[in-house]
């Protein structure tokens, strides 16, 4: 197996391994991933991807393992340091503020970077106005760059599925993160939409510099997107290597067409 | 005139309309004791809103914020200054307003694990708690209640009060810990993935709710002179939440008008007699079938394009 990590990677991932009582969901999960990269992380249902995610986000604490970014230990910190920290997320089921604006949602998650004090925002200060502004400037670049600008001001839950799903990546990139995180940002889209979507991921790289870890099942948009790609099974790693070799390995397709058959990914 | 002069402008005339009804006694007493109830309701239910409303708790313990500010309060006019007149009831308010600022940080701390219903029975267990530590303590008259407070409430300190309480909700809201109570309410694992500070907004709707509960309640305390620990039940409670949900909660306008017509409806109906407090409430039941998001509550479905 091909494993070859970068000198000084952003984001590295070491023995990361969580149970749920007795069941081990993941076990010894490692990655590397560097400035710019994007990578997948496919396998079964259940084989324990968004619970790294969850892992990583601090969403449940690891019983073992580090997360570190730049250098800087995330491990069991609570979800909104990591966040401040530079790692956000999307979710599988999209999560919006269901009573928020498209832009209001994008708001929030400046939060960790408001830049005034309570007893500013209490008397309406100049500095709070000032900074509210500049926040709010910063929100309605980023709708700009997903095309979102004209719905700035539609309630974020009325809008089309497709749509939301951008809302929620705005939003994501609202904290101005290093790495990010999408859960399954495919699902449910008809193949031209996971075209565009395709574009519009690897553009969000480009603009905002992230890397980017995906979860994915629509092998299409793993094998546009990403350079590796480490595949989980049961909550362990069954393959970790460059995406062009996953139809290589013996225990990636036995993993998802079981024995005995001539199959491949893709 | 630049329309950040607008809102400064209407409150010093409204402050100058009260001032010259107080000095001059240019209102029949009854209707400036309403309108002074309705103000401190405004006040209540204003401040309730900030974590019944915007939070998404349901907390029932609003009267006991009240409790600790009316007896702070008055306590503080009664023994700390008594002679000085109402020069320093202001002190006193904000006495009162620490004192229940103090409580609603130690219920924030519950409130990091508990949600709905248990936080509901944890405000509960405030209310009684509260009720029978004023009850035994020596210093405030015990069950007879605590007497002798001075009447320093007037028109131009609820009205001031009042202004004050909604203009710091209103402000609290449109900021980012604002936005960060909301994602609570809305979603609050979503919250924290997007770097909101839970425990910090829980806290900051808390303590805010209960400072100024606590200057209603020293309000309430040096208008009606007498209070008791009985005054503060969880009946006193029910009547802010009634007048949230009537107006319309997590509105700016809802708590206001929610007091008013709540207010002034059962002085209305004061001629039926006890039969008022069965025509209310059917009406109240009458409005939430047919309006459960209150009189001023939006609709959502209907609102299609928010305000960018």
């Amino acid at each position: 197996m091909t494993n070859t990590p970068q000198k000084n990677p952003l984001f590295e991932i070491t023995g990361l391994t969580h149970a749920f009582g007795g069941l081990t969901a993941v076990s010894d999960f490692n990655l590397s991933l560097g400035a710019g990269r994007i990578m997948g992380l496919i396998g079964p249902n259940g084989a324990g991807k968004t619970t790294v995610f969850n892992l990583i986000t601090g969403v449940y604490k690891p019983d073992g393992g580090t997360v570190t970014l730049k250098g800087k230990n995330l491990t069991a910190l609570p979800s909104h340091t990591i966040v401040a920290e530079g790692v956000s997320r999307t979710f599988q089921n999209i999560r919006l503020f269901k009573s928020m604006s498209v832009l209001d949602n994008c708001l929030t998650a400046a939060y960790y970077r408001l830049g005034y004090r309570l007893p500013e925002a209490l008397l309406g200060a100049a500095g709070f106005r000032r900074r509210e502004s500049s926040i709010r400037a910063s929100a309605l670049d980023v709708l700009e760059t997903l095309g979102l600008a004209n719905r700035a001001g539609s309630l974020a839950v009325s809008l089309p599925y497709g749509m939301q799903r951008k809302v929620e990546l705005a939003r994501a990139l609202m904290s101005k993160p290093a790495v990010l995180l999408l859960d399954e940002p495919g699902a449910g889209m008809n193949p031209a939409e996971l075209g565009d979507l395709v574009t519009m991921i690897a553009g969000v790289r480009d603009a905002f510099g992230v890397a980017i870890m995906l979860i994915e099942h629509r092998m299409k948009l793993v094998m546009d997107l990403c350079e590796r790609v480490t595949v989980l099974n049961f909550g362990t790693t069954i393959f970790e290597g460059l995406a062009a070799d996953l139809s290589k390995s013996a225990a990636v397709v036995q993993a998802y067409f079981g024995e005995d058959h001539d199959a491949t990914v893709g | 005139m630049p329309s950040k002069f607008i809102g400064p402008g209407l409150f010093l005339c409204g402050l100058a309309v009260t001032l010259s009804c107080d000095a001059l006694h240019l209102i029949n007493p009854y209707i400036a004791q309403i309108l002074m109830y309705i103000g401190i309701n405004v006040i209540m239910t204003s401040s309730l809103n900030l974590v019944n409303g915007y939070l998404g708790e349901f907390s029932v313990g609003h009267a006991a914020f009240m409790a600790v500010g009316a007896y702070a309060a008055a306590f503080f006019s009664l023994s700390i200054f008594p002679h000085c007149g109402p020069l320093l009831f202001p002190l006193s308010l904000l006495a009162g307003g620490f004192a229940s600022g103090i409580i609603g940080f130690l219920v924030a701390i519950p409130a990091f694990k508990a949600r709905d219903d248990y936080l509901a029975i944890i405000t509960l267990a405030l209310i009684m708690i509260t009720k029978s530590m004023f009850e035994n303590l020596p210093w405030f008259g015990g069950p007879q209640g605590y007497s002798g407070i001075p009447k320093y409430t007037n028109l131009s300190w609820v009205f001031a009060a009042a202004v004050m309480t909604v203009v710091v909700v209103r402000n609290v809201v449109r900021s980012g810990f604002g936005r960060g109570i909301i994602a609570v309410r809305d979603d609050e694992v979503a919250a924290t993935l997007v770097s909101v500070d839970t425990r910090q907004v829980k806290i900051i709707a808390f303590v805010i709710a209960a400072f100024f509960a606590g200057v209603g309640g020293g309000l309430f305390a040096h208008l009606i002179q007498f209070i008791n620990p009985r005054t503060f039940s969880i009946l006193k409670s029910t009547d802010f939440l009634l007048m949230l949900y009537l107006g319309g909660s997590a509105t700016i306008g809802g708590p206001i008008l929610g007091a008013a017509i709540w207010t002034i409806l059962l002085e209305v109906l004061r001629f039926l007699g006890v039969w008022r407090f069965v025509v209310a409430p059917v009406a109240l039941i009458v409005l939430m079938v047919y309006r459960p998001q209150g009189i001023m509550g939006w609709n959502r479905k209907k609102r299609e394009n928010l305000k960018v």
